[in-house]
């Protein structure tokens, strides 16, 4: 019984406190987010397993895990507002080549944020050039570019 | 999701659930800096002011230092100092209550106990003594098997005796 509790228990904490983190924490921004990725993991392994390095410990947990993503992923297909609540809704933060700012503020993004997802996804080079940019519910940032006049 | 359209864009964005959602993270992370702020404090055990405890027998003669917030399964410890008037014939018969040893895993007992008996809803650690002139202590580490509040209690046998409490986080 253990064994569920603790996967149970770990997957809980972490879906709330990557929710409370915010869309872009984490969000492999930069290679120090990917290594504290890591330590994140590191650190709750040892909470996941306990004393007990036994295979079928690993594979209760590793079920547990599973199987509340499977149920959660069925849960949020019937209930959309559930879906709402644990990944939260993608927001609109450049609008016609304008930048959003309260929106973008409130989810700490900055202009380069921006600009960097166009230029790597696009291949802009400007904010003017943007029709829309979307935080997607991952937390990453992807850009509709306006389209050129013909000619 | 209500896939609304914004200008050309289908997109589930819900500006009123996200003002409710970014809300609702501010009072995440005022819980979380008031979790640490306490974790600081020894409030989550492994030191801090809060984290350690001692217990005294009524005339101050026995003392139990001990976590005031211990955790699952980790490791923790009892100091037990017991006055120089417990040794008795060479011997000091240092009690710990059974309820409280079957709750926990008795790892090491600091010095080694000649014999360890058991009576009356105790175990009785018997040490040798040679010489003791104010103050000898016993140490057990020890990991906790249980979560909770958990009571314990150690004196000497005919002796001065106290109480202590702990709580095991998971």
């Amino acid at each position: 019984m253990e064994m569920v509790l603790r996967g149970l228990a770990i997957y809980v904490l972490l879906l709330l406190l990557f929710r409370i983190g915010g869309k872009r924490a984490l969000s492999e921004v930069t290679t120090f987010d990917f290594v504290l990725l890591l330590i994140v993991a590191e650190a709750t392994q040892q909470a996941l397993l306990g004393e007990d390095y036994s295979l079928t410990n690993a594979v209760v947990v590793i079920m547990t895990l599973i199987g509340l993503d499977i149920a959660l992923s069925v849960w949020k297909q019937r209930w959309p507002r559930v879906a709402q609540i644990i990944e939260g809704v993608p927001l609109v933060i450049v609008e016609d080549g304008k930048p959003i700012r309260s929106r973008m503020d409130r989810e700490r993004i900055d202009d380069e944020d921006v600009l960097s997802a166009a230029r790597q996804h696009q291949g802009l080079e400007r904010m003017d050039q943007i029709k829309y940019a979307v935080l997607e519910r991952n937390g990453g940032i992807t850009v509709v570019p306006k389209r050129e006049p013909p000619g | 999701m209500a896939r609304r359209r914004i200008a050309d864009l289908a997109l589930a964005q819900d500006l009123a659930f996200q003002r409710r959602d970014w809300a609702a993270q501010r009072v995440g992370w005022f819980f979380m800096a008031l979790v640490l702020f306490a974790a600081t404090a020894g409030a989550l055990g492994r030191g801090g002011p809060l984290s350690r405890a001692e217990a005294r027998s009524p005339d101050g003669g026995l003392r139990i230092e001990y976590e005031r917030f211990a955790h699952y399964q980790s490791p923790t410890s009892l100091r037990i100092a017991f006055p120089a008037e417990a040794v008795r014939g060479g011997e000091v018969r240092l009690w710990i209550e059974r309820d409280y040893l079957r709750k926990t895993r008795v790892e090491q007992v600091l010095p080694a106990p000649r014999r360890v008996e058991l009576g009356g809803g105790r175990l009785i650690y018997v040490f040798g003594v040679q010489t003791l002139r104010e103050r000898g202590a016993a140490s057990f580490d020890l990991k906790i098997e249980q979560v909770g509040g958990l009571r314990g209690a150690a004196g000497i046998e005919g002796g001065p005796q106290a109480a202590f409490r702990q709580f095991v986080y998971p």
